[in-house]
């Protein structure tokens, strides 16, 4: 069981959503996708840059429609869908194994009636064998959108808490210890606004509410503020409170996406939570910053470093990894992600760890 | 007689008619996306031209070879040149300056003609000559001025008006 938990943490992401676009003009995420805070089911102009912009090779004509070309989306009816699948390996003084499975198995569609988007995703549980709803049914996503206008939209539905940087890579320490690792989509109400220089996020988040009543899941408020920088960087500011059970939480967060000269980028996340249960407080802090290089097309290697200390007054509660890795988009609709990490985990000893995994991504 | 003799000079030495040449050139331009107000960017280096005049005021031209524009996205760029600035029939961009007044590290209010696909029209905007003889100017135009169709692809479409920067050395 405790392989599987660790296992678990170490899986990269099943969202869809490329932050690094911010620095080629793309600063929210409604050019490419439906949902306004990324991710998921993609616009026929998302469609065009993943060939135009993100590929390697652009292939044949038409072969950024679904599936490879043989479908075509509608003004109203746009097709979604994501196949991931992953080859991992952990090595420490304690384990050394390497597992190979199905993450993420999905279809999505998105339908638009006037000013009102409706989408849902069908698929099954991906992960390890171990997983216990492996093969379940599952809806990741599925809510209605209105655009109130250019500027002003107002979701319901089940989705992602728009937090922090929405990266590929749900493991990252600012992800899945804070809350928002795979199937961390919850019901939530969200208004945001969008100007030519910033974006803003308000939601109201009542938990998943098709898991079992005994299950505590955190009911949450959130904001999040962002500054267009240039028209070619981001920077954000998010807070949410959260209550679960007998726990509640603060928890603050700074994110920036930002374009560096010479076609490098950096993308940070830097995130501090007070968590109060009964008369215990712990403070926690967790930052993920990565450096990467755009030269290639389609071709991204990055460096990333991250830290998460889960308790400020105990050493003993710290991570910290250090990683390189490369993205490769050769095509539209496919992806591949490598990465290698030194990773050191601080319990009662100091535990070092090489970890590697090499993911495969194909989306409808 | 001094006097007329030191006036005479100070005028013949003012009165030199000044060539100034552009080098190292280049234009960018910003637009905006709408609805997901993404920005589009584009630049070119092939801007040429030359300011004549006297003292701080010049007339002169500035050229840009339209095909050489660059978005960063080719299937944008052969949008941009073939369908909406039509290259092959207006393969330039000409921006013809009339009594422009310059001086070092002062920003100024120039008006200008801009002739672009087949469309001359007047702009107006601000420049400013630093101290390495660096010449920035900025100003913005309304494609539908131009006779130019407001481009849009996939759901996205091109805010009507367009900001311009001309940088470039003049010596």
């Amino acid at each position: 069981m405790k392989r599987l938990i660790l296992l678990l943490l170490l899986l990269p992401n099943l969202s869809h959503a490329y932050v690094e676009n911010v620095t080629h003009g793309y600063v929210n995420c409604m050019a490419c996708h439906i949902s306004q805070s990324g991710g998921g089911v993609l616009s026929d102009y998302g469609r065009s840059l993943s060939k135009e912009l993100m590929s390697t090779w652009k292939g044949w004509d038409g072969i950024e429609k679904p599936v490879l070309g043989l479908v075509s989306n509608t003004e109203s009816l746009k097709l979604g869908g994501n196949f991931r699948s992953i080859q991992t390996h952990l090595k420490n003084d304690n384990i050394s194994q390497g597992k190979a499975f199905v993450m993420q198995q999905n279809i999505e569609i998105a339908a638009r009636y006037m000013d009102l988007w409706v989408v849902a995703t069908a698929g099954v549980q991906g992960g390890p064998s171990e997983t216990p709803t492996k093969n379940n049914f599952l809806s990741e996503r599925h809510y209605i959108s209105w655009d109130v206008n250019d500027e002003i939209k107002l979701r319901g539905g089940k989705f992602r808490r728009n937090y922090g940087l929405n990266d590929p890579t749900h493991t990252r320490l600012t992800k899945s210890p804070l809350g928002f690792g795979s199937n961390s989509e919850t019901y939530q109400l969200e208004f945001s606004k969008f100007s030519e220089t910033d974006e803003l996020f308000i939601a109201t988040d009542f938990g998943d509410i098709n898991k079992p009543k005994a299950t505590t899941t955190e009911k949450s408020f959130l904001f999040n503020y962002a500054r267009y920088i240039e028209g070619k960087s981001k920077l954000g500011f998010n807070y949410l409170y959260g209550e679960s059970g007998t726990t509640r939480r603060n928890l603050f967060g700074l994110y920036s996406i930002q374009k560096l000269p010479n076609d490098f980028y950096f993308k940070g996340e830097i995130d501090y939570q007070q968590n109060f249960s009964g008369d215990t407080k712990t403070n926690l802090i967790a930052t993920t910053n990565t450096f990467g290089y755009q030269g290639f097309k389609g071709f991204l290697p990055y460096l990333v470093t991250e830290f998460l200390q889960r308790d400020l007054k105990k050493h003993n509660t710290r991570t910290d990894l250090a990683g390189i890795g490369v993205q490769w988009f050769p095509l539209a609709h496919f992806e591949f992600q490598f990465e290698f990490q030194k990773r050191n985990d601080r319990t009662t000893r100091k535990i070092t760890s090489d970890v590697s995994w090499l993911m495969f991504h194909f989306f409808l | 007689m001094k006097k007329i003799y030191i006036v005479t000079l100070f005028l013949i030495t003012n009165a030199h008619a000044a060539t100034l040449t552009l080098s190292q050139g280049k234009v960018e331009f910003k637009a905006k996306g709408k609805p997901a107000l993404i920005s589009i960017d584009g630049r070119s280096t092939l801007l040429s031209g030359t300011l004549k005049g006297e003292k701080n005021q010049f007339d002169g031209e500035f050229d840009l070879e339209l095909a050489s524009l660059d978005t960063g996205i080719e299937l944008r760029d052969d949008h941009l040149k073939n369908k909406y600035l039509e290259v092959e029939k207006f393969p330039k961009a000409k921006l013809t300056f009339q009594n422009i007044k310059i001086e070092k590290n002062n920003e100024v209010n120039f008006k200008a003609k801009l002739t672009l696909h087949g469309h001359e029209k007047d702009v107006s905007g601000t420049a400013l000559l630093n101290d390495e003889n660096m010449l920035n100017a900025d100003f913005k135009i309304n494609l539908a001025d131009f006779g130019i169709e407001i481009p849009s692809f996939q759901g996205i479409t091109v805010a009507k008006e367009v900001r311009i920067m001309v940088q470039g050395t003049v010596k």
